[in-house]
């Protein structure tokens, strides 16, 4: 073989490469409704049970691109919309991505709901979606971290839990990387995700 | 003549009225959840504004009106001393915004398509809706 044929080869195969990761990997990122961090950001570290009493830690997050939606089952008003829009914008996933996309919904109520209780609820609107409890005193320093607010505001009969409507993303990486604020559209999440995904 | 006046006895209060109900739903939610929040268009076809004094059902303990509100990225949901529509105009009820709130059950949940709802206005009529449970989306 020429001397020359090895570097040659070698060189064509950087070209090539260089060429299929620009090709499929676009080196511009068009999102609509999101917000994206270009330096992604270390998740705090937690550890609480999913709505099968599992441990859902961190390396949940990982290997997946995981929405995270905070609110509460005595909520009739905003969070049942929320998570349709969720379960409408996951349907209109292609199927690969689909699998890599997990939604995943945290009380801030986590008193009156049980993870029995937000078992029977998240299921209610997708098989898939995911259900997480923390105590109060473990949740409230995750949350402050990550900007998301909620406090109880009583009334007569109860008390109601203002909540944030911003719906966290977590890179396949396990980090913080973007946020869609409210309100949201299922099309155009699933086209800022697919982006997202495309990017990455 | 009496068949006339006795005919009017029995017309329904609400077609009495001067506030009419439209377009009421419940959003439905999983049986698990003790609380139903109702949407509905309240017409007031008078000069004058009107107030619902009172809103009640047989199928729940409580009924407020309330208000969910997005302020800096938060939602938050605050009850309302009561509904009032200006005269000849309308009051809007939908999702995210002015609702009713249902609270506390008397009866098990998940068997219902409709949930009745009663609005006692101002000058003692009642107007009775039967309102469909159905999906926000």
């Amino acid at each position: 073989m020429n001397k020359l044929a090895l570097p040659l080869i070698a060189i064509a195969a950087l070209i090539g490469g260089f060429l299929i990761s620009n090709t499929f990997a676009p080196n511009k990122l068009t999102i609509k409704n999101a917000t994206w961090f270009t330096k992604p950001m270390a998740m705090p570290t937690f550890s609480f049970k999913d709505h099968n009493l599992k441990e859902f830690d961190n390396n949940r997050l990982k290997g997946k691109w995981s929405i995270l939606f905070f609110g509460y089952t005595n909520c009739p008003d905003v969070c049942p919309d929320s998570l349709n829009m969720l379960r409408t914008m996951v349907a209109q996933l292609e199927p690969d991505l689909k699998r890599k996309v997990q939604i995943i919904f945290i009380t801030v109520d986590p008193e009156r709901d049980t993870p029995e209780k937000l078992k029977q609820y998240i299921t209610f609107f997708n098989k898939g979606f995911i259900g997480v409890h923390s105590s109060l005193k473990n949740l409230e320093p995750f949350t402050k971290r990550l900007g998301i607010m909620h406090y109880i505001q009583k009334t007569k009969m109860m008390y109601n839990v203002s909540h944030s409507g911003n719906m966290l993303v977590i890179n396949p990486n396990g980090k913080y990387n973007a946020v869609f604020s409210p309100p949201h559209d299922a099309e155009q999440m699933a086209l800022d995700i697919t982006a997202m995904e495309a990017y990455f | 003549m009496k068949i006339l006046f006795l005919s009017l006895l029995l017309l329904p209060f609400s077609l009495w009225a001067e506030i009419s109900i439209n377009n009421i739903w419940i959003k439905n939610a999983p049986p698990v959840v003790p609380v139903r929040a109702a949407y509905l268009t309240l017409v007031n076809d008078s000069d004058k504004s009107e107030a619902i004094e009172k809103i009640t059902s047989p199928q729940f303990k409580s009924v407020e009106p309330h208000e969910t509100t997005l302020s800096n990225g938060v939602y938050s949901m605050s009850p309302l001393n009561k509904l009032t529509i200006k005269g000849n105009s309308r009051l809007v009820l939908k999702p995210n915004g002015k609702h009713l709130m249902l609270m506390m059950p008397t009866v098990p949940l998940s068997p219902l398509k409709h949930i009745q709802i009663n609005f006692h206005l101002a000058n003692g009529s009642i107007i009775r809706m039967n309102a469909p449970i159905k999906n926000s989306l």
